[in-house]
């Protein structure tokens, strides 16, 4: 068995007993999932639009995912990224087969943690779709000023 | 025994409490049946963490707004909030009820009640959660026979972003985490009772999804 086959065996079986605690909360508990990693690396940018450029650029060449793009709607709060050929996806088709709905994102936590902290925004997931077929996720998100 | 049912069918979430101080003598009470609560093990793994600073309680509040703030952001725009409100007619209300949910509002009080009881668990036993979710339910219902309201505000500890911060504004160390912020004071509303589910819908006999034989 590929090392890498083994890490997704464990990661999902992880994911499935936190999600099996904790149900959709499993998600809180989650949010900080990958910040390691993108800590670790030189993300730059001020505004939502250059960390979010960064970040993915970060991700791209160190081969975590393929391809990202992110649009914002009308009201400039709502976020919908697509996330192609991520390193989780071979995760998210276990879990599906065991039932459990996505709901840990690492590529878009990292995204997202960066810009809380240099942006100084909130943000949080929305929801998140997997489609296996086709290698690709949508995560939804909510990026915008608190007051 | 119909007088614990009666507290129990009387006790309501209480958001909005009379500026009045609450007596340390009825927080002994509260949190000894806390104390009373049963554990794996008999582990205890509740500690109580009686906080009445009004500048750690507005820093609670804050967190517990932020985190509401954007958790219901997400949840109006995807428009599942709009589908859990369906069945509010009134869009004035509606309105209203939305703009206090993204702000986040929905969880400041926290940083007003007069005392906060916030419940942590010891986490090397085995039953953590559920050890402490009990005890925090024997106090809930204390303090409702003590006249007093409370409130559960996971709000500044569900999300690990807020619960880091949470537990730095606590000093909580390692090995123990923060289960529920329990809002406490004299009532200062009156709720009404909250819809519940019959039995019939929630009773299953012998197996889940099995009805009772007639």
């Amino acid at each position: 068995m590929k090392e890498s086959s083994y890490f997704q065996d464990i990661v999902s079986a992880l994911e499935k007993a936190l999600y099996y605690e904790r149900g959709r909360g499993g998600y809180f508990r989650a949010t900080m999932v990958g910040t390691d990693f993108i800590d670790r690396e030189p993300i730059k940018g001020e505004t939502s639009e250059e960390v979010i450029e960064s970040c993915v650029n970060v991700l791209v060449e160190n081969k975590k995912i393929k391809k990202a793009t992110s649009m914002k709607d009308d009201s400039g709060t709502f976020f919908t990224f697509e996330i192609e050929g991520c390193v989780h996806l071979p995760v998210e088709a276990r879990l599906k087969e065991e039932g459990v709905p996505p709901f840990v994102c690492p590529p878009v936590n990292m995204i997202l943690y960066k810009i809380r902290e240099l942006a100084h925004l909130a943000v949080e997931i929305a929801d998140i779709s997997v489609s296996h077929e086709q290698g690709r996720c949508a995560v939804r998100v909510v990026i915008f000023k608190q007051k | 025994m119909d007088d614990i049912l009666e507290i129990m069918k009387t006790r309501r979430s209480i958001r909005r409490y009379k500026q009045q101080d609450v007596p340390d003598e009825l927080l002994d009470k509260i949190m000894e049946a806390g104390r009373w609560s049963p554990s794996g093990d008999n582990a205890q793994p509740w500690r109580f963490i009686v906080v009445r600073n009004p500048e750690a309680k507005k820093a609670m509040g804050k967190i517990a707004t932020e985190g509401s703030g954007r958790r219901f952001t997400a949840e109006y725009f995807t428009g599942h909030m709009q589908e859990r409100f369906r069945g509010l007619k009134d869009e004035e209300k509606k309105a209203k009820a939305f703009k206090k949910l993204r702000s986040g509002a929905v969880s400041s009080f926290l940083a007003d009640a007069p005392v906060v009881i916030v419940v942590c668990a010891k986490l090397d036993v085995w039953d953590v959660p559920y050890d402490a979710a009990m005890a925090t339910q024997n106090m809930q219902l204390m303090a409702h026979a003590l006249g007093l309201g409370t409130c559960v505000v996971v709000a500044p500890v569900s999300d690990m972003r807020d619960d880091i911060k949470t537990m730095e504004l606590l000093k909580v160390p390692h090995g123990y985490k923060i289960v529920a912020p329990l809002a406490i004071g004299y009532p200062d509303e009156s709720p009404n009772p909250r819809p519940r589910l019959s039995l019939e819908e929630i009773v299953y006999y012998e197996a889940f999804g099995e009805r009772r034989k007639k």
